[in-house]
């Protein structure tokens, strides 16, 4: 494919336009969550280096900014039972490859990314009666 | 290409994407050509060991090409020629012009801005 240096990336990301908000994919195939975010860490020369794609509301919230990112990172963090809960961080060098998509080279259990969605699967949704049907 | 820590913070210091998107560009004369539009990254191999190459600028705080910055996409020309209009102006600092990030005020000075020359530049 024109552009990739290697299988799977390319030779250089525009990082709004080829890696947030696309899907993240698990080595299953299974979707896992969108880049919400990336962290960039100074490395020793200087540099800024890609080190995690951040996931969820409390990545989303404070990159939206104004009153719906705060008003998101609020709700995220009062549904947290964490004292100071962080986003959902997959570290870069678990991504394989991308396309429309990330691919990761962990399972989406492993990577533990959903935290409120497992927080609301669990105390909201599997209390519902014939919640045990929905798979 | 070694960076002066002054630029960026210590080793280990992290920071989010999201933080340079929409951050004002100076220069040194002081003018304010515009925002950090795009946050270009290369290197490899693996995500890991790509660094930020350099900031798409232009003079609105984001703008978006519709993707009329991939090579594939040509039409409709109507369309394509309302977002180069649109995007006439990105221009290029390369990560070696850039002097520091004030990244509390969101404030990143740069040496110098060139033209953008490759696929994300209006045709």
């Amino acid at each position: 494919m024109p552009g990739r240096d290697e299988p799977g990336f390319r030779r250089q990301y525009d990082a709004e336009l080829h890696l947030l908000d696309r899907q993240i994919v698990d080595r299953d195939g299974r979707p896992v969550a969108k880049v919400d975010d990336i962290e960039l860490a100074v490395r020793a020369d200087g540099r800024l280096a890609v080190a995690a794609l951040l996931c969820g509301p409390g990545a989303l919230g404070p990159r939206t900014g104004g009153r719906p990112g705060r008003w998101t990172t609020a709700i995220w963090r009062r549904l947290r039972t964490e004292e100071d809960p962080q986003p959902g961080r997959i570290d870069a060098a678990l991504v394989t490859g991308t396309d429309n998509a990330v691919h990761v080279s962990a399972s989406a259990d492993e990577l533990r990314v959903d935290g409120l969605e497992r927080w609301v699967r669990h105390y909201v949704v599997d209390r519902i009666p014939g919640a045990g049907h929905a798979d | 290409m070694r960076t002066d820590p002054a630029v960026t913070g210590g080793p280990g210091v992290r920071h989010r994407i999201s933080e340079l998107l929409g951050s004002r560009v100076r220069l040194p004369d002081g003018s304010c050509p515009g925002f950090v539009n795009e946050v270009r990254l290369a290197g490899g191999p693996g995500l890991q060991s790509y660094v930020v190459d350099g900031l798409v600028v232009g003079s609105r705080v984001q703008g978006s090409m519709l993707g009329y910055d991939r090579r594939e996409v040509l039409g409709p020309r109507v369309l394509r020629a309302v977002v180069r209009l649109v995007n006439r102006d990105l221009s290029y600092a390369p990560w070696a012009s850039v002097r520091r990030i004030d990244w509390d005020e969101r404030v990143v000075e740069v040496e110098r801005l060139g033209p953008l020359t490759d696929e994300r530049a209006p045709r």
